[in-house]
């Protein structure tokens, strides 16, 4: 049962096509980090309403996967599950990928990412942010150990690793859920279960992302491929979307239930426009229920053709999952007095309006961009997937 | 072929570094030492020595007992300096020019012309 | 960080819970030791001479019933005051002060009035716990500033704030000749938001709003210290006819509203 990992060749004009067209996407989100940061932030959609947009969306959607991913490499080292022995060092390469990529998005979105080592000077330890710098910086540091752990098949040191960062995966996850779930002065945030279900979304997400990377590095390397680890890591992902649903559920009705958040549940719920849409249809079913119907239907969840739909849903469900997380509860007007109306010219009182502009979705992209092109370099660079998928 | 891919890509890495040396080294020596114009001499709030080397120290306890503190040291701050040295161009930025440096200091606060 | 001995008078006047586990929370930051050059500080330690007394505590009281609903006299002053800058967008806009119009809820029409809003400075401001550099931090005598030497944009802190006080300089600034050269203008990248003018209480005068308002106005707000117990602020408070927005948040603001 020992697996042989091998580079992969590299040598077609396909692949070399794949690393121009990636690495430019991948370069796009450096230009407009560079827009943002000699325009000022005007030219994106945040504003004084709505001081998040989407690079912090993307950035908790990149942190969730690469939790996601860390907590299913780590499967079969620390939790003895040979079956995923295979693609564990797939998974934390992506994992170290992924938390580049939303470090990338948390930095280069702040006003002044040339002060990017003041937060490492002066420390408040109250914070979230300030707490997720070492947090994040260590997990990286240690995702990389780890890899290098099973590049030189050290069995017994990446067993250690591996369960050390499983519990900073869950840390650093719990984490980033903090940063929303301790602003107590907006009711769509504060949230005590907000750490909780940000992780199993990463565990879902993760098991999706996994999915697809096998199923698409194993195909366009022409490599075979056992739709066995496939149909396990589906099963798995159809029960963390369950767990997340759970979450949702309890998370909403809780909120509901109290008279001074009447007005706040029924927007993201009732009359939110786009985001009730979004939540209904964009998270719920399309995003949660739907997929995990055709993984977890034994009618449908021995067959590619559903699966891999599926896993594309659930990734995709779950960035509507974090958008609805980050966005709404900016939308909501902060209240002054419980019963009284109010309007200023800074527009208090009022909704507010975020749409995502061009150079937010070129700086999404390019995060994006920056996985896929890290990924299709290391694994010609490092013998990362496996040379042939049974075990 | 890969080997001498790496090796090209490591050569241009070390040339890109070394750039300012070659830069410095074709370019004409620089003009000589710039000249301050200074009004009121020996009447700083140390000796010209210690001010050309310190001055952003003093400068930053200052900035930061005056912000955080609200304890403003007026004579060790910006203020102080424009009291003495009127003209930015013929003080601050001679030296800043000349040593490359380029403090962020007037991009929000006021030197009076 | 957080030294609550000074802070606690704003307490014992409203004789609400101390929250001294929140003393937990006080540490030095070592790391700031490390930024700042010895030499400067020797060369500092002999001549320094405070303008300020540390034991103050600011507090404003606003009577909302002689706040014209059309007077804009407080935000016009604060905004020369402290160069504000005016962008074109108003969802951009910063704002320091401004005029919030209320009226009840649910009745047909009610009557509709003004208060000016800033920041409150709280006792327990969100925006400095959440801030990651403790650019935002509470100054001895109460107020909460903002360091924009340190911040690095973030943006935590705007949407912790409950009040909505602070903003984002999304824009560039350019230095004008009719700025006020005793406050900087900003580089945007930062957040910013009212000082309640320490550079003039630094001095001994009153925030530009208050001043305003009693020549402009009709004296609505006055500004003074809690621990002065012959000040009008503190018997107003200590009156208990003032009351602070959203009180039940528990922040402890220092802008107390009489007639809400
Ligand atoms: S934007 Fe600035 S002041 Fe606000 S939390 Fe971030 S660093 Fe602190």
């Amino acid at each position: 049962m020992t697996t042989r990992y091998t580079k992969i060749d590299g040598s077609s004009t396909g692949y070399r096509n794949f690393l121009i067209v990636s690495g430019a996407v991948a370069a796009l989100a450096p230009l407009s980090a560079l827009l943002m940061f000699t325009n000022g932030h005007y030219i994106t959609g945040m504003n004084n309403q709505v001081p998040w947009g989407m690079p912090i969306v993307m950035a908790v959607y990149l942190i969730g996967a690469s939790a996601g991913s860390l907590l299913l490499s780590a499967m079969s080292s620390v939790f003895g599950m040979k079956e995923y022995k295979p693609f564990s060092r797939m998974a934390a390469l992506l994992a170290v990928l992924l938390i580049v990529s939303a470090l990338m998005a948390i930095i280069l979105d702040w006003g002044r990412p040339d002060r990017l080592f003041i937060p490492f000077f002066h420390i408040q330890p109250r914070s979230m942010f300030s707490l997720n710098a070492f947090l994040y910086s260590s997990y990286m540091a240690l995702g990389l150990l780890y890899l290098w752990a099973m590049f030189n098949e050290r069995e017994k040191l990446e067993k250690q690793l591996g369960l050390l960062a499983v519990l900073l995966a869950v840390l650093v996850h719990s984490g980033t859920g903090a940063i929303f779930g301790f602003v107590f002065v907006r009711e769509l945030y504060n949230s005590p279960l907000l750490p909780p279900s940000f992780i199993s979304a990463a565990l879902s997400s993760g098991a999706a992302l996994m999915i697809l990377a096998l199923y698409y590095t194993f195909k366009f390397t022409g490599r075979e491929l056992d739709e066995r680890h496939i149909h396990g890591l589906a099963k798995l992902m159809g029960i963390f979307i369950a767990v997340v649903l759970y979450f949702i559920f309890i998370e909403n009705v809780t909120r509901a239930y109290a008279p001074k958040n009447y007005e706040a549940a029924s927007f993201l719920l009732l009359n939110g426009g786009k985001y009730t849409f979004y939540f209904w249809v964009g998270l719920i079913g399309l995003g949660l229920i739907v997929p995990m119907i055709l993984v977890l239907n034994p009618a449908t969840n021995r067959s590619l053709k559903y699966i891999i739909p599926a896993a594309w849903m659930q990734l995709l469900g779950v960035l509507v999952e974090r958008y609805i997380i980050v966005i709404p509860a900016q939308i909501m007007p902060l209240e002054f007095f419980h019963d009284k109306e109010i309007t200023s010219d800074f527009l208090d009182g009022a909704y507010a309006n975020y749409s995502v502009s061009p150079v937010e979705w070129a700086y999404s992209l390019g995060l994006v961009g920056v996985v896929v092109f890290g990924f299709a370099v290391a694994i010609k660079l490092w013998p990362i997937l496996p040379s042939q998928a049974n075990s | 072929m890969p080997v001498k891919a790496g090796a090209l890509s490591i050569a241009l890495l070390v040339m890109a570094f070394l750039a300012p040396l070659f830069y410095n080294a074709v370019s004409p020596a620089s003009s000589a030492e710039p000249q301050l114009v200074i009004e009121q001499k020996g009447k700083c709030v140390k000796e010209t020595e210690y001010m050309r080397r310190y001055h952003m120290n003093l400068l930053k306890t200052a900035r930061d007992s005056g912000v955080r503190e609200g304890v403003r040291l007026a004579r060790h701050g910006l203020k102080g300096c424009i009291s003495c040295h009127p003209k930015r161009g013929e003080f601050c930025d001679r030296c800043h020019e000349y040593s490359g440096v380029t403090p962020e200091c007037w991009n929000c606060h006021t030197y009076p012309v | 960080m957080l030294e609550l001995p000074h802070l606690s008078r704003i307490t014992d006047i409203m004789t609400v819970d101390r929250r001294d586990f929140l003393k937990i929370g006080a540490y030095t930051a070592a790391g700031s030791m490390l930024a700042t050059g010895l030499p400067a500080i020797n060369a500092i330690a002999s001549k320094t001479a405070p303008t300020r007394k540390p034991e103050e505590s600011w507090a404003m009281v606003i009577d909302v019933d002689k706040c014209d609903i059309d007077c804009t006299a407080c935000v016009d002053a604060c905004h020369k005051e402290n160069n504000v800058p005016d962008f074109p967008e108003p969802k951009h806009d910063v704002h320091w002060i401004r005029k919030i119009t209320f009226k009840q809820k649910h009745v047909e029409n009610g009557e509709e009035r003004s208060l000016p809003a800033m920041c409150f400075h709280c006792e327990y401001p969100p925006c400095a716990h959440v801030c990651p550099v403790e650019a935002t931090f509470v100054r001895k005598d109460g107020l909460v500033l903002v360091d924009k030497h340190r911040c690095i944009g973030c943006r935590y802190c705007m949407i912790a704030c409950p009040y909505k006080a602070r903003s984002f300089v999304s824009r560039h600034v350019d230095h004008k000749p009719t700025d006020n050269p005793d406050v900087p203008i900003r580089m945007h990248g930062v957040v910013e938001k009212c000082t309640f003018c320490a550079h003039l209480i630094d001095q001994g005068k009153e925030p530009a709003c208050v001043t305003s308002c009693a020549k402009k106005g009709k004296g609505a707000m006055l500004f003074g210290d809690l621990r002065d117990e012959k000040s009008e602020v503190f018997e107003l408070v200590r009156s208990g006819k003032a009351n602070r927005i959203r009180s039940d948040l528990g922040l402890n603001p220092r802008v107390f509203y009489l007639g809400v």
